[in-house]
């Protein structure tokens, strides 16, 4: 008995002396992280919209963030879309409440500040004030709309789906005509030198330039990538003089409407990134087609 | 009934040879006529005519292709035994003719003719060799040679396959590229396109099988024909090289778990055509059958041919290639230590020390 | 036969060459296979490794006395698990670049055998002194395992060496595969074996 208790109080003390170990660094190192994430997907996104070092991102350049939840009002289901809109040179949000039909059912002010909007938490806390019980919701996902001088210039798309072990986070771009301006993979576990492969441009830059028309019949095959074709896709390895415009244009063309190239021997990561990014896309195009509308109707002037 | 009556013929045939005074010794107690390497070369002239008749479907580089796979096989175990200062004359006793026939008979007939050199060294200094030579590799060789370049070159080794001839022009693919003229097995479509698709290439359904049977179909040089495989494989169950439980198993059970699972709903499945592709009948008489690979014992070699066939079926439907025998025999390999085990033969004796 | 204290040098050359974690003590087996598919996945888990069997060995050395011998296993996981954390967190926040290498590898490492294996037969029984340099030999050895094994796999696989291109084709794709590891690290475990043989021959004539 005596000895129960010894051991117990010794696992107890090293699990303590382990957490609290472990609790030090991570508030020690919180904000650094959540600082570094933000600038990844930040710079990916600015990346991804087609800028860089050759082609500066215009300073008025926005990343609006479309919030999407799951409201439930007793039996009935709504979509709440918070929503950044223009009041006066203020940005505010509104909460948009659309039924499953895609009509419009109310809007409501939500109190919170830009930069407070970003926190799921403080979001929480301002939704509760204008969706009390019996209303509950639950956050869905979010999209970030790019604008710059006014105009949309696209939309990100954070998306989340399941790979060969654990989900693959990405982020999938698209212009305002939902052709596929890219996509960047943030997270995943998959194989190192099999899955992994999906960070590679020869494989992420495939899906750039695919119509919104293609993307839906979008599919993997089974075939090696053609040697000219994979050196196209490389960008960051391009050499001066590798490729001329025309060229360059002869295999946007020749590859415009392929479908994409499986990795070798990793089949699996290459359907799962595919099909998870031709729902991710298809999806969005649906509810930002509804969503359009409904501002449009009721006349709200959101920021994007 | 017919494994009594087989150990009964060879124990009296075995007898004559019997010395008149009584003696002890290890067994085998009785020597037959038949050796290894006589039942090696046997098999490996069982093994000829597909080969010659391929020849005239696929064209005269299969020849040169099993040519290159049989030399690289003996070489390998010559210079591997040579440098593990084993006895090099283990190549005479046909095991790795045998090695490199079957591996030349299972990869697409327009593949590179480098290819079966690596498949070989593969087959038998891996998987032979560094077991412990003939009689302690547990895999079958050829068909890990087939695996290796199928996981090596995934292109070549599922899409070199060629049409057959049917004009006798044998050295029409000899020079061309493999890609001009490159086909689908019909398996291959059957698994991507369905059945409608493999009727409207190749013909209604009786036409596919008497093809399929006599031999003029797209595949490796062993898919050929259906007859002549099955002749040679019968002439081995007549000498009593291999006895009829394995490939009737492999058989029966590809073809019911085809009929049940094959079709668009349960019991609609096409046994017949599932039999006569691919390679279900190589692999029924030649490689199943394998001493080293597979079990002993009645029981046992019906439970290891009816899950080849079980796996076979699996791997067709539901896995990510066209075929499946060489991946299903290979799962079935390692189990045959315990197969043996389990399905010990009765002892006629009730004590062994008595009959000593 | 009586048991010589080995100097610190020896303790890390061995951890590198006689008692190296993959072709001689034969633990971890699972990573090497899985993850050895290029020379760079080798440096990064490598690394990822040496950190992690380092600080733990120095910790385990530290409490040795203090640990009671029922929970042993359960504290060396807890450490070890402490320690991965703590360096996950850590490259994530103040070395971003490195942690999108290695983040994956990071958290590979929370269940190697090498690791418990070194605490359980080393760290929990010698002064920290000479668990570090234990650690250390027994985290670059792995690290040069891997690297040789990247190295063989990287080359045949994908005709590549730290991701330059030098053959200009792939000649044996098998080798990327996972079942090509446990091949490289067989062939690999008996070419060590035999130049040990070798050398030891030559020394005794």
């Amino acid at each position: 008995m005596k000895e129960i208790i010894k051991i117990t109080f010794a696992l107890t003390i090293s699990c303590v002396i382990a957490a609290a170990a472990m609790g030090l660094t991570y508030t020690a190192t919180a904000k650094a992280k959540k600082h570094n994430h933000h600038m990844n997907v930040q710079n990916a996104m600015i990346g991804l919209l087609g800028f860089g070092e050759d082609n500066p991102a215009p300073s008025d350049l926005k990343f609006l963030n479309v919030y999407r939840y799951i409201v439930e009002d007793g039996e009935k289901k709504f979509l709440g879309y918070m929503v950044p809109v223009e009041k006066g040179s203020e940005e505010a949000y509104e909460m948009v409440l659309i039924d499953l039909e895609g009509n419009f059912v109310e809007k409501l002010e939500v109190p919170i500040s830009a930069e407070k909007a970003e926190e799921a938490h403080d979001r929480a806390t301002a939704l509760q004030k204008v969706l009390a019980p019996p209303k509950i919701f639950t956050y869905a996902d979010a999209s970030v709309i790019a604008t710059a001088g006014g105009k949309r210039l696209g939309y990100v798309l954070p998306g989340q789906f399941p790979g060969f072990r654990t989900f693959i986070h990405a982020l999938v771009a698209m212009d305002p005509k939902f052709e596929l301006l890219g996509l960047e993979i943030m997270e995943h576990e998959e194989d190192a030198g099999l899955g992994k492969e999906i960070e590679q441009e020869y494989f992420r830059n495939q899906f750039k330039g695919k119509t919104y028309e293609k993307l839906k019949t979008l599919q993997v095959i089974k075939k090696p990538l053609p040697m000219e074709y994979k050196k196209y896709l490389e960008k960051s390895k391009w050499e001066d003089g590798m490729f001329t415009e025309e060229h360059i244009a002869e295999i946007r063309k020749q590859y415009k409407d392929a479908d994409i190239y499986a990795i070798t021997a990793s089949t699996i990561s290459s359907k799962a990134v595919t099909d998870g990014v031709k729902n991710v896309a298809k999806k969005f195009a649906y509810r930002i087609g509804k969503l359009d509308s409904v501002l449009k109707k009721e006349k709200i002037h959101a920021a994007f | 009934m017919t494994g009594t009556q087989a150990e009964a013929t060879t124990v009296e045939e075995a007898g004559k040879a019997l010395p008149p005074k009584l003696f002890v010794s290890i067994s085998p107690h009785f020597k037959a006529t038949e050796t290894v390497s006589k039942i090696m070369w046997t098999v490996v002239a069982c093994l000829i005519p597909p080969l010659v008749l391929s020849v005239f479907v696929f064209g005269f580089q299969t020849l040169i292709i099993a040519l290159v796979s049989v030399v690289s096989c003996v070489a390998t175990e010559a210079i591997s035994n040579r440098c593990l200062k084993r006895p090099v004359g283990t190549i005479k006793d046909g095991s790795a003719v045998i090695t490199g026939l079957l591996l030349a008979y299972i990869i697409p007939p327009g593949v590179p003719y480098w290819m079966p050199i690596l498949g070989g060294v593969m087959a038998i200094y891996v998987t032979k060799v560094l077991m412990g030579g003939i009689g302690y590799n547990m895999f079958n060789p050829a068909l890990i040679g087939r695996a290796f370049l199928v996981a090596t070159y995934p292109v070549a080794m599922t899409s070199a396959w060629l049409p057959p001839i049917r004009d006798a022009a044998v050295f029409k693919y000899m020079g061309a590229g493999v890609d001009a003229v490159s086909t689908a097995t019909p398996l291959y479509i059957l698994k991507h396109y369905g059945i409608a698709e493999v009727i409207e290439r190749f013909g209604s359904l009786s036409v596919i099988y008497r093809d399929f049977f006599f031999g003029w179909r797209p595949g490796c040089i062993a898919e050929t024909s259906a007859l002549v495989l099955i002749i040679g494989g019968l002439y081995l169950i007549y000498k009593k090289y291999i006895t009829w439980h394995t490939p009737v198993s492999v058989i029966a059970s590809v073809a019911f778990f085809t009929w049940i699972f094959g079709g668009e709903k349960f019991f609609t499945g096409n046994p017949l055509l599932a039999v006569l592709s691919g390679g279900v009948i190589i692999g029924a008489f030649f490689m199943a059958t394998d001493y080293v690979t597979s079990p002993t014992q009645v029981t046992g070699k019906l439970i290891f041919g009816a899950g080849i066939g079980a796996l076979t079926v699996l791997i067709r439907l539901k896995g990510g290639y066209p075929e499946g025998v060489c991946y299903a025999i290979l799962l079935m390999n390692p189990l045959t230590p315990a197969l043996d085990r389990w399905f010990k033969p009765k002892r006629f004796a009730p004590q062994p020390e008595e009959g000593a | 036969m009586a048991i010589k204290e080995k100097t610190n040098t020896q303790l890390f050359v061995d951890g590198i060459l006689k008692e190296n974690p993959i072709f001689k003590l034969a633990l971890s087996m699972c990573p090497a296979v899985g993850i050895s598919t290029s020379v760079m996945n080798g440096i990064l888990l490598g690394t990822a490794v040496l950190f992690v069997q380092v600080c733990s060995s120095c910790t385990i050395s530290l409490v040795r006395n203090y640990i009671h011998p029922k929970i042993r296993i359960p504290t060396y996981t807890l450490t070890i698990a402490t320690w991965v954390t703590v360096i996950d967190l850590v490259l994530a926040a103040y070395v971003p670049v490195a942690y999108k290498a290695m983040g994956l590898f990071v958290r590979l490492i929370v269940a190697f055998a090498i690791i418990t294996m070194r605490l359980e037969m080393f760290a929990s029984k010698e002064p920290v002194g000479k668990s570090f340099w234990d650690g250390l030999g027994m985290g670059l050895g792995f690290m040069f395992a891997m690297m040789v094994l990247g190295f063989v796999r990287e080359l045949l696989g994908s005709g590549m060496i730290l991701g330059y291109d030098v053959l200009g084709f792939k000649p044996l794709l098998f080798f990327v595969l996972p079942c090509a590891g446990f091949f490289v690290v067989g062939i690999m475990m008996g070419f060590f074996n035999w130049i040990e043989v070798a050398y030891n021959r030559r020394k005794e004539v």
